[in-house]
């Protein structure tokens, strides 16, 4: 069952509190346009969600009228900040005490009128209903509770990335984090509330109890109430962590002076729990009577999940419910009962949102009409709370202040975003190359890299909106809000999942758009843009006037020098700001010279003298001379030889890399004075698709629907990947099911440091997949 | 595991209790002619085994010889009461605390001086061992427990008609016995000592501790120790048969006001055992704790079995051990759990000589195998001790 909670008054201990004021700048965001409401009321907390739209500002490029160009200025195209709306989900869960002063809030603030109706879930649901009636002046719709237990869990496993994770109390990092896998399904939910709940889901809309059990977070607390005389739950699980059960259960050694070898029994395995309580006439200490009974509790229902998990021929056992909720004793306890039970073979897996599931499912069930699993969403990291420290020890603070309020929001995505068909085992695929939960080292460097980095962006942000006067107040708000989560991160790592540079770099964004900084390269990359394109035809020129051999090698190092040009990377904006007349020729200087760092550069020339490519999917990287005169010169190239291309550029803006728009106009231009281009453009053989992402790093797992489409449809058998962010943050070891191509200049000391490298060093690195020939096999006859 | 039992000092509460005099007619018979002895030592029990022959006067008959014919009567045979010598197995069971009492009965009495070794098992062997080797003057020689509880459970299962029994309440027969099956494996017994051992048999020399769970009969006593102060288990049990689980556990109607019909749990299905002492501050009485432990223990052990069952696809369930033995509440409990998980797929058995299967199979151990044995007329040799 879903929880199973008290629902008779002993249960509200807190008396509700209507003093407190709510911070409503944190949360109840964007309340104003709240749609729908749902609501998931358990033995101690509620959680509320709410779909509300948001306002961002967009930057947008668009192309000067051929008409009105004459009076425009020289600049290639014009950007416009515009106004959009997207669509966000917002959970925040809260205590019981609260929901009188919350409601109130929420009638305060709420101007959409249309809302009639709020769907209720959870056990609690029940006993507030007429008091939400009453001060919301909604009518309390009851969901059934395991219906939207699972809903809501469907709903974060498919679009959260790193929801699921393991617990190891004593490995270097307590989380680790799994990737998201192409297929959910099937699944056992093991719910342990005041009893257990053993759920098998088997696809969106199929799932069934096929078992539980009574001994379960009740039982603990009842039980442990009984025995100790501590009432709160919290209480006994503090106590419980401090006990040593061997001196209430009776061991095996206990009974047989050490291991019963011949039935394979350890002669610390505890063959009675409270066992020596029977007969023994002492006292026992509350700790280690408390400590028993977890272990009594934990094992039982492990030894119950994996029992069920293989009747049912099931792998992925998740474990939610309040006697899990955020709290590391039990999780460790559960972890350790799953690995005795099965040896390893099947893993317990917990779920970073699952005190949200019973909400998000109920409030899925309301907004059936807006098809919510048509799209796809986001966690927006600016205004998440994160994972807290399960360690009460470890950040008191933080636990005390995560415990009153915690949010979670999600973006509704424009675009549906699939998996690269190309990957070769999309179950294993794993983008970042580091895990800084993991690597301690790591992990401080990168923290105190964006940290200094943050002063920066700062100025930058502010400058690229020279007309609003407040823009310098909203970029400092943005400063205050990505320090805040830089310091989060240094305390709780694992608060988003597993932290990435990609993450680090994505939760800036986040930031950046959370206060109106939609783009602050645009001029800049605007600059560089209309700079560059001036030297398009001439180095296309001199290209075409080497000889076969001395041209490959031209490109490619063209799109390495092109790659230099990065303002993501520190080194090189502090060139590029010291230095604006930094140029291309002088990039090529600062590469490493042959042998590169990786350098498979002789195989891919040995593999152009074959037959060329069915179609190239090209992911490029930064905006100007990087795209026009390092990556549209090798795109060329490619189609001179028959090669179909598929240009992939974000979708929304990061850094200075080029997005889709931009790319669109920029290739329109070079296509007026490139004839080789105009042909494929027209001849449809060169296409321009949005990768679907904002980021400056890449996941494969996460692409547009569109992209996947086209890759499939054109027989793609070459994938190129440019970039540090794409190639080495993220993707390094990326396996694809057809050649590759990874293509990148380190920009960073302390990473080529990482990679036994040095400043500038160069990774090329060229891949065929085990089995398969490297001369490809569509042998399509150049032209 | 054929029995956790307790070895601390704290275990046996009754003294060795010396006065007593044993009635020798009616135990440790045949003890002079005993010839091989084997003793089961466990928590509280000891069970003796040995080996002995009867003499017994049979009657036989005889056809009168043609040539003495004449001689006789009309007679067409003669009837002549003769000695006969056959083989018998006898168990004995008693307290620990008359070990020292019985040992130096069976001294006195022991004739036969070939018998140089007796064969020991049980938690409480190895305490009890010097004590044996001294009084008896044998060699005591330690056989794994697991081991000898298979051989017993085999033993009786061949060769006592109406061993097994089904255990139903509230039926005109509390006990419902089963016929001897043909062939008894494979077979599924669960032993609740102080904790569970989940065994499959698939042979006679072929079984696999499968499971087992650390919630057993220890954890019934320690924790209704902890929980009514009463420290003896067949008073737990005495307090369990007069309680109510329902003021102490939380009920499905108790959270949803009925059933939860679309999962299909009846509204006085347990939610959550000792779910309403989490929160309430009254007191609770000894009796319904006792009885809402016992519900808590004999269902996940219920759980337990029918999943190990079901996953190793078998049908027969025996269940034995200290937790079991004799008592009527736990048979009840067990075979509602089982009931309950299977929908009555799979019955839980329990068996009339459970007690002894240790001593047997202690005692089968390196002797006779193979022999056909039966239950000796209508003396109750193996009736309750």
């Amino acid at each position: 069952m879903a929880e199973f909670v008290r629902l008779d008054s002993s249960t509200s201990r807190h008396t509700m509190d209507k003093s407190i004021t709510l911070p409503p700048d944190e949360i109840f965001r964007n309340l104003e346009n709240a749609k729908r409401f749902a609501i998931d009321i358990g033995g101690s907390l509620t959680k509320l969600a709410y779909y509300s739209t948001v306002q961002h500002k967009v930057a947008k490029v668009r192309s000067f009228d051929k008409a009105t160009k004459e009076a425009a200025s020289d600049k290639l195209y014009e950007i416009s900040v515009q106004e959009e709306v997207t669509a966000r989900l917002h959970f925040i869960k809260f205590e019981n005490a609260y929901i009188e002063t919350c409601l109130d809030f929420i009638k305060d603030h709420l101007v959409n009128t249309e809302t009639k109706v709020i769907k209720a879930t959870g056990g609690g649901a029940h006993k507030f209903k007429e008091l939400i009636e009453r001060k919301l002046g909604l009518k309390v719709d009851k969901e059934d509770e395991m219906t939207c237990l699972i809903k809501g869990c469907n709903f974060v496993l498919r679009n959260i990335p790193h929801e699921a994770f393991v617990y190891a109390k004593h490995a270097d990092s307590e989380f680790r984090f799994q990737t998201t896998q192409p297929d959910i399904f099937p699944y056992l939910l093991v719910n342990i509330g005041s009893g257990v709940s053993i759920v098998k889901v088997e696809s969106e809309d199929k799932f069934e109890r096929i078992g539980g059990s009574s001994i379960g977070g009740g039982t603990f607390w009842g039980l442990g109430a009984l025995l100790t005389k501590t009432k709160r739950f919290d209480e006994l699980l503090q106590l419980a962590s401090k006990g040593q059960h061997t001196s209430v259960d009776m061991l095996v050694k206990d009974i047989y002076g050490g291991s019963y070898g011949s039935l394979g029994l350890t002669g610390d395995l505890i063959a009675s729990s409270f066992g020596k309580s029977a007969t023994a006439d002492k006292e026992f200490s509350k700790e280690d009577m408390a400590k028993s009974l977890l272990h009594m509790i934990s094992n039982d229902i492990g030894q119950l999940a994996c029992l069920y998990a293989k009747l049912h021929n099931l792998s992925r056992v998740y474990f939610g419910g309040f006697f899990i909720r955020g709290h590391p004793v039990t999780m460790h306890t559960i972890t350790y009962s799953i690995n005795f039970f099965t040896k390893g073979e099947v893993q317990a897996l917990f779920l970073r949102h699952e005190g949200y599931l019973g909400a998000i499912g109920a409030f899925l069930k309301g907004a059936e009409e807006d098809n919510p699993n048509q799209y796809s969403w986001g966690e927006n990291y600016a205004g998440s709370s994160g994972l807290m420290s399960v360690s009460p020890d470890m950040n008191p603070m933080q636990r005390a202040r995560s415990g009153t309020f915690d949010m979670l929001e999600m973006d509704r995505l424009e675009r549906q975003l699939v998996n690269l068909p190309l990957l070769q085992d999309p179950s294993s695929y794993i983008p970042d190359t580091m895990d800084l939960t993991e690597d301690a080292l790591a992990r401080e460097y990168w923290l105190y890299c964006f940290e200094e980095a943050l002063d920066g962006v700062v100025k930058r942000a502010v400058a690229s909106q020279p007309d609003m006067p407040e823009a310098a107040e909203r970029a400092e708000k943005f400063r205050q809000k990505y320090r805040h989560k830089l310091q989060t991160l240094r305390h709780q790592p694992f608060a988003y999942g597993s932290l990435t540079v990609r993450s680090l770099l994505d939760t800036r964004e986040h930031c950046l758009n959370e206060f109106n900084f939609p783009d602050p390269y645009s001029k800049i990359k605007q600059n560089e843009n209309d700079i560059a394109l001036k030297y398009y035809q001439k180095a296309v020129k001199s290209l075409e006037e080497l000889s076969w051999e001395e041209r490959q090698f031209a490109l490619v190092r063209g799109v390495l020098a092109g790659n230099v040009f990065d303002w993501g990377a520190k080194a090189v904006s502090d060139v590029l700001e010291s230095d604006p007349e930094f140029g291309f020729e002088q990039a090529k200087r600062q590469l490493e010279e042959r042998p590169w760092l990786v350098d498979s550069y002789d195989q891919w020339l040995e593999r152009l003298r074959g037959p060329p490519h069915k179609c190239a999917l090209f992911f490029v990287d930064n905006s100007g001379v990087d795209i026009i005169l390092g990556v549209i010169p090798f795109v060329r190239e490619l189609l001179s030889r028959g090669t179909e291309v598929v240009l992939a550029s974000n979708s929304g803006p990061a850094l200075n890399d080029v997005t889709n728009g931009e790319l669109q106009i920029l290739t329109e231009r070079i296509a007026a004075m490139d004839p080789v281009i105009q042909a494929g453009l027209r001849e449809d053989r060169l296409t321009l698709v949005q990768s679907g992402s904002s980021s400056p790093c890449l996941d494969l797992s996460r692409l547009d629907k569109v992209l996947a489409q086209v890759v499939r449809e054109r027989q793609t058998d070459l994938v190129i990947i440019e970039g540090m962010g794409r190639a080495i943050h993220t993707n390094y070891y990326a396996m694809l099911s057809c050649e590759s191509l990874k293509m990148a200049v380190i920009k960073n000391s302390w990473l080529a440091d990482r990679l036994g490298g040095k400043l500038f060093s160069v990774v090329f690195k060229y891949e065929v997949p085990a089995g398969k020939p490297s001369q490809g096999s569509a042998a399509v006859t150049p032209s | 595991m054929a029995e956790f039992v307790r070895l601390d000092s704290s275990t046996s509460r009754h003294t060795m209790d010396k006065s007593i005099t044993l009635p020798p007619d009616e135990i440790f018979r045949n003890l002079e002619n005993a010839k091989r002895f084997a003793i089961d030592i466990g928590g509280s029990l000891t069970k003796l085994a040995y080996y002995s022959t009867v003499q017994h006067k049979v009657a036989k008959v005889r056809s009168f010889d043609k040539a003495t014919k004449e001689a006789a009567s009309d007679k067409l045979y003669e009837i002549s009461v003769q000695e006969e010598v056959t083989a018998r197995l006898h168990f004995i069971k008693f307290e620990n605390a008359y070990i020292e009492t019985c040992l130096d009965f069976i001294k006195d009495h022991l004739v036969n001086t070939e018998t140089k070794v007796i064969k020991a098992t049980g938690g409480g062997a190895h305490k009890f061992k010097e004590l044996i080797e001294r009084k008896l003057g044998l060699k005591v020689d330690k056989e794994d427990e697991m081991t000898c509880l298979i051989k017993g459970c085999n033993f009786v299962l061949r060769n006592i008609p109406h061993e097994a029994f089904v255990y139903a309440k509230h039926a005109d027969s509390e006990f419902r016995f089963q016929t001897t099956q043909p062939d008894i494996f494979p077979y599924l017994l669960v032993n609740i000592g102080s904790g569970v051992s989940i065994v499959k048999v698939e042979s006679e020399d072929k079984f696999e501790r499968i499971g087992g769970s650390s919630i057993g009969g220890g954890t019934f006593w320690g924790l209704g120790a902890l929980l009514t102060k009463t420290k003896r288990f067949d008073e737990l049990l005495q307090l369990a048969s007069k309680g109510q689980h329902t003021s102490v556990d939380m009920l499905v109607k108790d959270i949803y006001g009925g059933s939860y019909g679309s999962l299909g749990l009846t509204g006085d299905l347990i939610a959550s055992s000792f779910g309403k002492s989490a929160t309430a501050d009254k007191e609770f009485s000894k009796e319904d704790m006792a009885k809402s432990l016992l519900h808590m223990i004999s269902n996940d052990i219920g759980q337990l079995a029918c999943l190990y069952a079901k996953l190793h696809n078998l049908s027969r369930v025996y269940f034995g051990g200290f937790f079991i033995r004799g008592h009527p509440v736990t048979m009840h409990t067990i075979t509602y759990s089982i009931n309950f998980f299977t929908k009555g797929e799979v019955q839980a058995l329990f068996l009339r000589h459970e007690g002894y299967l240790g001593a047997i199979g202690a005692f089968l151990k390196g002797y006779i195998t193979y022999s056909r044995w039966r239950l000796p007329g209508s003396r109750a040799m193996y009736g309750c001790g």
